[in-house]
């Protein structure tokens, strides 16, 4: 599956992946990239409207409250299933493991789609699991600082963390990834506003 | 020393039903007293929390709150004797003390479940001060990971009793941006073992 069908020209350059490879690694608190416009828009636009017909059920648990699909690996939406295909492909993983360094597994992936509406949140974890190498997001909607949403990134001491020292505000088209790391701790701001905050999210494996 | 707030006194009087309502759930035996000090008591009880210095505890993996030492009027009510024996009567235990914690949720903050307290079966008590406006988070909730989950929402100066089973977990939920200033007291009843 060639990678220009999916992602923009722009990201595909070899010198861009090497900048991109040492904004990875340099990353604090750990290691992340959050790059903007990153699918061809006609793509990434057929995919959210497949991925507004999916079924999203409510999720509560004293960690998150939010709204998700189940396991797109279920889809039956034609254009879900080529996006996942592409996402868990040899060449996107073979393109991610470069920028990362990380060694992932193509073929394997989960996957769901998220909607974050007022008061919904998702608190500090590190999304430490056995076997995911790294956690990735794709927003559909843009938010505001007022509106809350934000992926928030905490510092740790000691395995423990610490403090948010960085706020990543979701971008219509914005392609998020980390490492998923013991110190990998993150959380999602509750949302402030009467807006939906929609993503696809979920894990390479390694 | 503290004068005794009263209890509002038709629930000293209706013991026997209050303790069978707190049975009738075998899974999760439980009882909320609504209304439990008397007015001039809860008047009196917001007051001391008023001027209480409270600090802030953030650990975000487990919790985020403000905690405070236990205010002499609760203090004095939950080691007197009618309370003591009231509560005995109840969970038909004896009751030797209640250890309780004073803390303060404001918008944003949580306390999540974790296993300390959860290896044996244990009485837990909520006094919840003010209560919260509907939506805005902030209830107790009880969870075994098997279908197990009962919540205690929000309710102005109310006390209830909970008898956790082995494996049943307690979280206080996330109070959002629509919650302020929320003040609980979470305790556990001291029994004799028999």
């Amino acid at each position: 599956m060639a990678l220009h069908e999916w992602i923009k020209a722009v990201y595909l350059d070899d010198k861009k992946i090497l900048q991109l490879q040492r904004r990875f690694q340099k990353a604090r608190p750990f290691e992340h990239l959050a790059l903007p416009n990153f699918f061809v828009e006609e793509k990434i636009a057929d995919v959210l409207i497949a991925l507004s017909s999916e079924s999203f059920e409510r999720k509560e648990s004293d960690l998150f409250a939010c709204s998700q699909t189940k396991d797109l690996v279920s889809s039956q939406s034609k254009t879900l299933v080529a996006f996942r295909a592409f996402l868990s492909s040899r060449a996107f993983c073979f393109y991610l493991e470069s920028i990362s360094g990380v060694r992932i597994k193509s073929g394997v992936i989960d996957m769901a789609g998220t909607i974050y509406g007022d008061t919904d949140h998702l608190l500090c974890h590190d999304d430490k699991l056995e076997g995911r190498s790294i956690a990735y997001m794709i927003y559909f909607t843009s938010l505001k600082k007022k509106d809350g949403g934000a992926l928030c990134l905490y510092e740790s001491r000691n395995g423990r963390p610490t403090r948010i020292v960085k706020r990543i505000m979701p971008q219509a088209n914005m392609f998020a990834f980390f490492k998923v790391a013991p110190v990998s701790f993150h959380q999602v701001d509750e949302v402030l506003q009467d807006v939906q905050r929609i993503a696809i999210s979920g894990w390479f494996h390694g | 020393m503290a004068e005794e707030p009263s209890t509002q006194g038709n629930y000293m009087k209706n013991r026997p039903a209050i303790k069978t309502a707190f049975w009738k759930d075998a899974s999760l035996p439980s009882v909320q007293l609504g209304g439990f000090l008397s007015k001039t008591a809860s008047l009196a009880l917001r007051r001391e929390i008023a001027k209480l210095s409270f600090s802030r505890d953030d650990d975000p993996i487990n919790h985020c709150y403000a905690k405070a030492p236990l205010p002499p009027k609760l203090k004095t009510l939950f080691s007197s004797a009618k309370v003591l024996d009231f509560m005995s009567f109840i969970i038909r235990k004896k009751v030797r003390r209640i250890d309780a914690k004073m803390f303060r949720f404001d918008a944003g903050d949580y306390a999540l479940r974790h296993e300390e307290g959860a290896q044996e079966s244990r009485f837990d008590i909520v006094f919840d001060i003010e209560g919260l406006a509907a939506g805005a988070g902030g209830s107790v909730i009880f969870v075994d990971g098997s279908g197990l989950y009962h919540a205690i929402a929000p309710s102005t100066d109310a006390l209830t009793i909970v008898k956790r089973k082995r494996g049943v977990q307690r979280f206080v939920q996330y109070h959002n941006h629509y919650a302020a200033g929320h003040h609980l007291v979470l305790g556990t009843l001291r029994v004799d073992v028999k």
